[in-house]
């Protein structure tokens, strides 16, 4: 059978083809069903997470830091190897709706908030670890640069004083996005809607009436977002880079590390957009029409593209050490392939290098739903091996000297605050859906205004208008 | 009576703008010369004995942790006896150095810390600040020499234990990290002694307790911006055998290994 025969999977992106009034109670469908008993469950799972992390984490707050794992010289463990792995899921965010505004993606519609949402619960849950992982993390505002009486200011040379910038930054940049490109939406929801909500989205639409002038600012805005939030996006990650790649550590001391990491983050960030993607398919029927396989396949080319440019920059960072025999470099890459979590690298190369490469480069695997999720789920494990690599490998193979010889493993407080993070940014995201419109409305309704419909010999074609 | 300085001074606004009517200040006496601390270790001398680091120990309020965090590599010695094995077995020989902080000129922890919590001080001290430090342990991972430690719990001494702190020593609380201080209460002690002597501080007025301790004279501490200075002198006379511990990372470190020289009994006769 020859692929190209196979007109199902060629077909083009068209916009769902329905009345505006059901697109409209279509996306309001999950703000105003009642909530299934298997939400209502993991609600409360996600709950029980949050209080079992947040009892962990008062007790390391009040006895010491001693009850992580850490064993010198490995003074980061898995706090900063969850931060980098959320920051490098906030990062699809902006990329997602950025990028595909700018290109002009008709597609793009029903994935720009969805991702915009990812960023606005998952930076939140990277930037507490910082704070989380802090010896004495009550005075964790000495980095911040508060005027005081003894003129006592923050390190500008250091990374970290860097990173609460970008963090900072990117999440104001983020939410004023997504939340500019939401207010017509929310002047939309306002009469589907009876008392507090009513009054709260009215309140959020700040008295939107539909003038011509309010649309063309909301669209300025967003496109000067779009504009405006890539050159913070490639800050971000690449300063997040430079906590490690500006120490002396061999492993990490290395100049390819900000477009490695921030490559590293796309990828990771794409693969967590199509599990939502995928899991607001199955869990939402009412965004069944919105949501198609031509999704997958896009993303997936993405992805694709971002896989092999992470295995490029990956590979990348070990050539020149490995010509120029650099000792130091040569130990850390013999404990990733032989060392005490050599089960780990092999995996990472497995699901981060192997498994997509192969997968995705077959429309018929990007277009099955169900295996892009499970790709997606075992990519970002991948990722998630991958920072273990990095930081913990990092330090646990720099030993300059004789002694220092600590061997890390995560403790049951580590692991109940990292998934504390988790169960935050699933409660954020389930909530958001109750309670905020997850699919730009007025984006859809835009994007299926342009849309024309012709019968060439009794094939229906569809192409686009282009906008204003 | 001049006044002593221990940091370089700062010129007053009278000795910018030359008068007619003053003399023009004379150059300082080489007494007055600005400090920097080092310290010379020969490890000729050498035997590994730790005597060092039980003086500092009980010198510094180092607290003891206990064999399990030990094990975890959580000693919070500030001084440690390295130990490096040369040859094959059966002819195993062992050497011994002294590992502290080596109060880097260049140091790679002070430019990391988002606090200012390490820092550096006039005199060449690598200067650690236990009421500013956040506990980010991003001047350990920086540390070449992995002389840093961190207070993972707080620092409990059972009660007899208590009466042997160090009143002049601050204790550190659980979150911050601490490191050698080459004694820093004795040199501001030895120097404002020094200040109502009316004199500045002379060589060997200051010793660290791992130096007074050390029953082979291995460590010698002084000022290394002194020509005549214990520790000038041996750097200067050995310079064959004087180096620096890895010296590749640019670190400019204030203590000086005396490399241990070793006769071939061969070599002899």
């Amino acid at each position: 059978m020859s692929r190209s025969d196979d007109s199902s999977l060629n077909e083009p992106y068209h916009a769902p083809d329905l009345p505006y009034r059901e697109i409209i109670e279509r996306s309001i469908d999950p703000m105003r069903s009642r909530m299934s008993w298997r939400s209502t469950t993991l609600m409360a799972v996600c709950f029980a997470l949050i209080v079992n992390g947040a009892i962990c984490f008062y007790h390391q707050f009040r006895v010491g830091l001693g009850l992580a794992g850490y064993a010198p010289p490995v003074f980061w463990g898995t706090y900063i190897v969850t931060f980098v792995f959320w920051i490098g899921v906030a990062h699809a965010g902006a990329l997602i709706s950025a990028l595909l505004r700018l290109s002009g993606a008709e597609w793009k519609s029903s994935v720009t908030r969805l991702a915009e949402v990812l960023t606005l619960f998952t930076l939140p849950a990277a930037a507490i670890f910082p704070i989380i992982h802090l010896g004495r993390a009550a005075v964790f505002y000495y980095m911040l640069p508060i005027p005081n009486e003894r003129m006592l200011w923050p390190n500008f040379r250091s990374p970290l004083v860097w990173d609460f910038f970008a963090i900072s930054t990117y999440m104001t940049g983020s939410v004023l996005f997504l939340y500019v490109t939401m207010v017509p939406d929310l002047a939309i929801m306002r009469p589907h809607f009876q008392n507090w909500r009513h009054r709260l989205y009215s309140l959020l639409a700040w008295d939107w009436r539909g003038t011509s002038g309010e649309w063309r600012r909301v669209k300025e805005a967003a496109a000067l977002f779009s504009v405006v939030i890539l050159p913070v996006v490639v800050s971000v990650h690449t300063i997040v880079s430079w906590d490690f790649a500006m120490q002396m550590v061999p492993a990490w001391h290395s100049s390819v590390f900000g477009p490695f990491f921030f490559v590293g983050a796309l990828f990771s960030g794409m693969a967590a957009v199509v599990t939502i993607l995928a899991l607001l398919k199955w869990t939402v029927p009412a965004f069944e029409p919105f949501i198609s396989r031509q999704h997958f396949d896009f993303i997936g080319r993405i992805w694709l593209v971002l896989g092999l440019a992470w295995g490029y920059l990956y590979f990348n960072e070990f050539l020149p050490d490995y010509y120029t025999h650099a000792v130091n470099k040569g130990d850390y890459m013999h404990w990733l392939a032989f060392g005490r979590f050599t089960y780990i690298f092999w995996g990472m190369l497995l699901c981060n290098l192997v498994l997509p490469f192969v997968a995705l480069s077959f429309r018929e695997f990007r277009q099955n739903i169900l295996a892009m999720f499970v790709l997606s789920v075992i990519n970002q494990c991948g990722m998630y091996f991958e920072r273990i690599n990095i930081v913990i490998g990092g330090l646990e193979v720099w030993n300059p000297l004789a002694s220092n010889t600590g061997l890390y493993f995560p403790t049951y407080t580590e692991v109940s605050i990292v998934l504390m993070t988790v169960g935050a940014v699933i409660l954020g995201y389930m909530l958001f859906i109750r309670y905020l419109p997850i699919v730009p409305i007025w984006e859809l309704l835009e994007t299926q205004s342009r849309q024309t419909v012709t019968e060439v010999a009794g094939k229906k074609i569809y192409f686009f208008k282009s906008g204003d | 009576m001049p006044q002593p300085q221990i940091s370089s001074p700062s010129p007053s606004p009278a000795s910018l703008v030359p008068s007619p009517a003053a003399p023009a200040p004379s150059p300082a006496p080489s007494a007055l010369r600005p400090v920097q601390w080092g310290m010379v270790i020969d490890l000729d001398c050498c035997t590994g004995c730790s005597a060092c680091v039980v003086a500092c120990t009980a010198e510094n309020n180092v607290p003891t942790v206990g064999a399990q965090q030990c094990a975890m590599g959580r000693e919070m010695a500030w001084i440690r006896v390295e130990r490096f094995f040369e040859g094959e077995y059966p002819n195993v020989s062992a050497h011994h150095a002294p590992m502290l902080c080596q109060q880097c000129g260049n140091a790679p922890c002070e430019s990391v810390c988002p606090v200012f919590a390490s820092s550096h001080s006039d005199d060449g001290l690598n200067q650690q600040t236990y009421n500013r430090c956040i506990g980010t342990r991003f001047c350990a991972n920086n540390c070449p020499y992995h002389v840093r430690v961190f207070n993972w719990f707080e620092p409990l001494w059972p009660d007899p234990l208590a009466w042997q702190l160090n009143p002049d020593v601050t204790i550190r609380s659980a979150g911050v990290m601490e490191k050698c201080t080459f004694c820093v209460q004795r040199i501001r002690r030895g120097t404002v002694d020094a200040i109502a002597d009316g004199h500045t501080v002379r060589d060997g007025e200051v010793r660290p307790a791992c130096a007074q301790s050390c029953p082979t004279h291995a460590i010698h501490f002084g000022n290394l911006d002194d020509p005549n200075s214990v520790v000038s002198q041996l750097w200067k006379n050995h310079r064959s055998r004087a180096s620096r511990v890895l010296s590749d990372k640019n670190t400019d470190p204030h203590v000086i290994y005396l490399r241990r020289v070793v006769v071939d009994a061969e070599d002899l006769f």
